[in-house]
Parts: structure tokens; C-alpha cells; sequence
């Protein structure tokens, strides 16, 4: 049985019912790792968030079912699955601090939040698995003292205080140096073996994913465009949106130009009876443009195109 | 004439904090010097001081001492509102392609007035066939030069703003994160255009970026910062490859390990 599994999930904008996410499926299983990678209004963040209903105002999801360990999660249930069960690190850890409250006082709140006895050893042991040195004087200084990476080691003792099932991920180094995001890359994936946890990591950078997880799902124009493992991903892909991305990363001769896609991806709601990716494909066929393509199975990586790439890179 | 296109020579800069209680020491004693056609890439983590010299280099600030010269000749600094002939040479393009538009001026405005500026003895016309020329190097459709800023990607922003930077006829161009904000797919595209418009108007750049990967990619040399200090310069391969200053070797291993080689 699958940890999560989200099947047919579609979320528009409230006011007009514009498409943002279309149709999207997957599963994650017990302590397996999944990223979804896409760019800037792929939907990547929207599918993510709509896990745990936290769809932003204007947004919301039209249909779909959210399944965590077997059963639908019920929006009665959220308060116990939330931040409990499933918790999330999001990009900014300086938005999703209270600049106002001290660093312990805010870990206290989610022990609370859950009718946990907030204990102050327990705060400052949570401080200490994140490396952060000298929990006592941490716990009790206000976010601003502390550097980005340092903010971003809070947020992951935060969401790892209740040792979740399933750590949710958005970009959570992109804001961050090189050298921080190193550290933070290797906590998270120290923490996830000491907690047998499952991890859905949402990026844009391929080479962050293929640190982090296993499979990962390609998002393009608010559908799923390929599922693999992350071997099959980047030494096979089949989808040439999929092709086109790890192209543009594979190493060129020095100043040599560089693969590219042409173009740029279409919003997801002008997209319906049609592939999203036709308009910018150099494999494109007349029904690419008159009908959408399903996801379909090849073993165990599935991608959705009529005229695949095969062969690899 | 020098050999050097441009030449920064023990330039140091510090601000005062607001209370004036700190001073921070922004750059210290930053010196060298990129030959004409070359591009050099500079890299360091935020708050290494890689923005105060583009800043400096380009004219926008003085130095507390040290020189900058541009083909020989020191670099004037840009006074208020008053723009000479001689700040022409070093020309700028930003991270965010958005911000850096007016967004209340069609594109053709745009770049016009730079034209205006630097070349006023064109007749109406001429500019236009200029500012259009600039379009089309750049891969913008002439018909789309009266939209505005909001109406194209983020990718296209940052072709027009690289069409304007070259309406000054510049002999360098400083890009500051010129990719960093943009989406990965069109990346490969802008990166592609640059090394194009190199060749074709004569130029030399300086890149500056956090981000490794595409630095080595462009660079001829390759300078690292980290606190206000220049820590290693060199050749791209023997930064990249062999790096002797250990924040170097730190930088290099945390980038993400997705080691493809063609």
C-alpha cells in the first residue's frame, strides 16, 4: 500500500476556473523518496500544497482524491495529519517564522498544536538534531538573529518534531548559498534515514533532485509529463520536454553552445485537446496538436507523448 | 595602448553603518585585469562583495581608493542624471530583466532613448532601423516593439535588455546574475545569445554568478571572492580543476553532483 496517493487532482483559479494543475496522479510509498521538478508555473508547488490544503486565496482544487495510508484525507482530519503525520519546509524560512515569537517558544506552539506536553528538553533536543550549536541560547533568540541557513535548520526541526511520515519540500535551498544548501541537503538526508521517512522534494534544479530522491515525476504546463526513476530520467528519457531539460544541463564542450528549448511553456490553461509541449517540440505529429496524451506505462517509467524519444541521450 | 580592456588596480570600498557605529569593509585591495574579447567569470556566495564591484566597475560608485581603467583610460564615475560619452564602455544587464524595464514604456522607448543618448546625430529614421536592428540581433520580432515589458517572458525581457545595453555601442558588458532569475529551459538560450553577440559586436564580458556550473561553462578566467577578497584567480581549468584557495575547493564541492560529460 502506497503512504500517499494523490490520483486525478485538478486545481484552477476560483474566480474564472482558469486550469493550473490538469489531471495529475502519483503515488509515494513508505519511505521513498519522490521530487517533482518543473519550472515556474508548471504546478509543481500547486500539487504539493493541495496535499494539505493549503492551496493559497483564489486557488482551489476542483477535483481529485488525496489518499494518506490508504484512506482519504477528510478535512477533519487535517489538524491531525498536518504538521503531524505530513509536514513541510517551504522556501523562505524567514515568511514561515514568527518574527515576533522566540525560536523555542515557536517549537513549543506545534508541540502544543498536537495536546503534546511542551517539554524544554524536548525543544532543545529538536535544536541540537539540526546541528544547531548552543540550543539554549537558539531558543532563545528571534529569527532575525539568525542567518538564512540557520532559519532553514528551524523549519526542518520544526517539521521533523513529531517524526512525520512524509516530509513535503518546496525549493527549500533555493534561496540559499551553495555552500548552506550543501549542509541543508545533508541534514535532510541524514534526518530522513534516522526517521524512515518519505520525502516529496519540489524543485527546479535536476541536479538537487537527483541528489535527493529516487523517482521523479516531470511537470510541464500543469501535467505530468514523465515518471521514472532518477537513473531513467536522466540516462533514458523518453519525453523530449524531458530530453530538451537534461540537455541543457549535460556538459558542453567549453563555450560550445549549449542545447536549448526554444520558446516558452504555455500557460497551463490554454493548453486543453492538445499536448502542452507541441508548440516548442522538434518531434511534434499532426494528432500532438489535436489531441492531449496519456500518461503510458513502458516498465516501470511511464511518460506522455505520442512520438517518444527512444534510445537515450 | 594597453593591452588590458579593462584594469582594476587595488580598489577597496567600505560603507558606514547607519548609526555610524560600524564601518564594513565591502572590498579589500581587489586587483586585476581582463584582456580584450575575454570573458571573465566572478564567483562568490552573497555578501562577498561580487555586486559592490560591478557596481564600482561600471561607474555607479567610487572607490574609496584604488582605479579602474577601461582600455588605458580611467573609468569616470556616472554623476547624477548626467550621462556622458564616456560612461559608454561599460554597460550593465541585471538579474531580474523585470525590474530593471520600465513597465510603463513600450520596448521601443526603451532602447531609443538609449540610442538618443549615445548616437543623437542619428535622424528619426535611422533610429529606428537602429533600435530595430538591435531587436532582431537579439531575436525580438520588429513587430512586437511597441508592447510593454509585461506582454513578453521572462526570457525575452532579458533579450531586450541586452539589446539595450548594446545601444550604447559598449565595449563591455557587465552581467550581473543574468540567468539566476530566469527558468532552466531558456537558460541554454540566453547563455547561447551571449556568446553570439561577443563575436559579433567585439566585446568582452565580465559574468558575474553564484552559479558554478554555468561560470565554468563561459568563463576564460575564472576570480573567486569571499569577504570583500579576491581568494584565487585563474584560468577556468585551473580554478575549476585544480583550485589551490580551500573556500574554492568548498564551493566546488558542494555544487549538486550531476556529473554528465558529453
Amino acid at each position: 500500500m502506497s503512504l500517499l496517493r494523490v490520483s486525478n487532482l485538478t486545481v484552477e483559479t476560483s474566480l474564472d476556473g482558469k486550469t493550473l494543475v490538469d489531471d495529475v496522479s502519483f503515488t509515494i510509498d513508505e519511505g521513498e523518496s519522490v521530487g517533482i521538478v518543473g519550472e515556474s508555473g508548471s504546478g509543481k508547488s500547486l500539487s504539493a500544497l493541495s496535499i494539505l490544503s493549503l492551496l493559497p486565496n483564489g486557488v482551489r482544487k476542483s477535483s481529485g482524491t488525496i489518499e494518506f495510508k490508504g484512506k482519504e484525507i477528510a478535512p477533519e482530519s487535517l489538524l491531525d495529519i498536518r504538521g503531524n503525520r505530513i509536514s513541510m519546509v517551504y522556501q523562505d524560512p524567514m515568511t514561515s517564522l514568527n518574527p515576533m515569537m522566540k525560536i523555542g517558544r515557536q517549537i513549543e506552539e506545534v508541540l502544543e498544536a498536537h495536546n503534546i506536553e511542551a517539554d524544554p528538553a524536548r525543544v532543545l533536543l529538536a535544536l541540537s538534531n539540526v546541528r544547531i550549536s548552543d540550543p539554549e541560547k537558539s531558543a532563545n533568540s528571534y529569527p532575525h538573529e539568525f542567518s538564512g541557513g540557520m532559519r532553514q535548520r528551524v523549519m526542518i526541526a520544526i517539521a521533523l518534531l513529531l517524526q512525520p511520515d512524509l516530509l513535503i519540500a518546496d525549493e527549500p535551498t533555493t534561496a540559499l548559498d551553495v555552500t548552506i544548501q550543501r549542509q541543508i541537503l545533508n541534514l535532510v538526508k541524514e534526518q530522513k534515514t534516522l526517521n524512515n521517512a518519505s520525502i516529496l522534494w519540489i524543485s527546479h534544479d535536476l541536479g538537487v533532485v537527483a541528489e535527493m530522491v529516487e523517482k521523479v515525476i516531470v511537470m510541464y504546463a500543469g501535467r505530468i509529463v514523465e515518471v521514472g526513476s532518477v537513473k531513467e530520467i536522466f540516462e533514458n528519457p523518453h519525453h523530449p520536454y524531458t530530453v530538451g531539460l537534461i540537455g541543457s544541463l549535460v556538459k558542453r564542450k567549453h563555450q560550445q553552445k549549449m542545447i536549448s528549448i526554444p520558446g516558452t511553456p504555455p500557460k497551463p490553461w490554454t493548453v486543453t485537446e492538445q499536448c502542452g509541449f507541441a508548440g516548442r517540440c522538434s518531434q511534434v505529429l499532426p494528432k500532438c496538436t489535436q489531441k492531449k496524451p496519456e500518461l503510458i506505462s513502458e516498465g516501470r517509467q511511464s511518460f506522455a507523448c505520442f512520438n517518444p524519444i527512444q534510445g537515450g541521450l | 595602448m594597453s593591452e588590458f580592456k579593462l584594469q582594476v588596480t587595488g580598489v577597496s570600498k567600505s560603507y558606514v553603518s547607519k548609526s555610524k557605529e560600524r564601518s564594513i569593509q565591502a572590498l579589500s585591495d581587489i586587483t586585476f585585469e581582463v584582456k580584450k574579447g575575454k570573458i571573465l567569470g566572478i564567483v562568490g556566495e552573497s555578501g562577498c562583495g561580487k555586486s559592490t564591484l560591478s557596481r564600482i566597475i561600471a561607474g555607479l560608485e567610487a572607490p574609496d581608493s584604488g582605479s579602474v581603467e577601461v582600455t588605458g583610460k580611467p573609468h569616470p564615475v556616472i554623476s547624477k542624471y548626467v550621462m556622458t560619452n564616456s560612461q559608454r564602455a561599460v554597460q550593465l544587464v541585471f538579474q531580474d530583466p523585470y525590474s530593471s524595464l520600465n513597465p510603463r514604456q513600450p520596448i521601443y522607448k526603451a532602447i531609443a532613448e538609449v540610442v538618443k543618448i549615445y548616437n543623437p546625430e542619428l535622424s528619426e529614421e535611422n533610429r529606428a532601423q537602429r533600435v530595430n536592428d538591435l531587436l532582431r540581433r537579439v531575436g525580438i520580432s520588429q513587430d512586437m516593439s511597441n508592447r510593454y515589458p509585461h506582454q513578453f517572458s521572462g526570457g525575452q525581457r532579458q533579450r531586450i535588455c541586452i539589446a539595450r545595453s548594446l545601444a550604447a555601442n559598449p565595449e563591455i558588458l557587465l552581467l550581473d546574475e543574468p540567468v539566476s532569475a530566469l527558468d532552466v529551459s531558456v537558460r541554454a538560450d540566453i547563455i547561447n545569445l551571449l556568446l553570439e553577440l561577443k563575436e559579433q559586436f567585439d566585446l568582452t564580458y565580465i559574468f558575474v554568478s553564484h552559479d558554478l556550473e554555468i561560470v565554468k561553462h563561459v568563463s576564460d578566467d575564472i576570480m573567486v571572492m569571499n569577504a570583500g577578497r579576491v581568494v584565487e584567480k585563474g584560468s577556468w581549468k585551473e580554478v575549476m580543476e585544480n583550485p589551490q584557495d580551500d573556500y574554492t575547493r568548498t564551493l566546488i564541492a558542494a555544487m549538486p553532483s550531476l556529473n554528465r560529460e558529453e
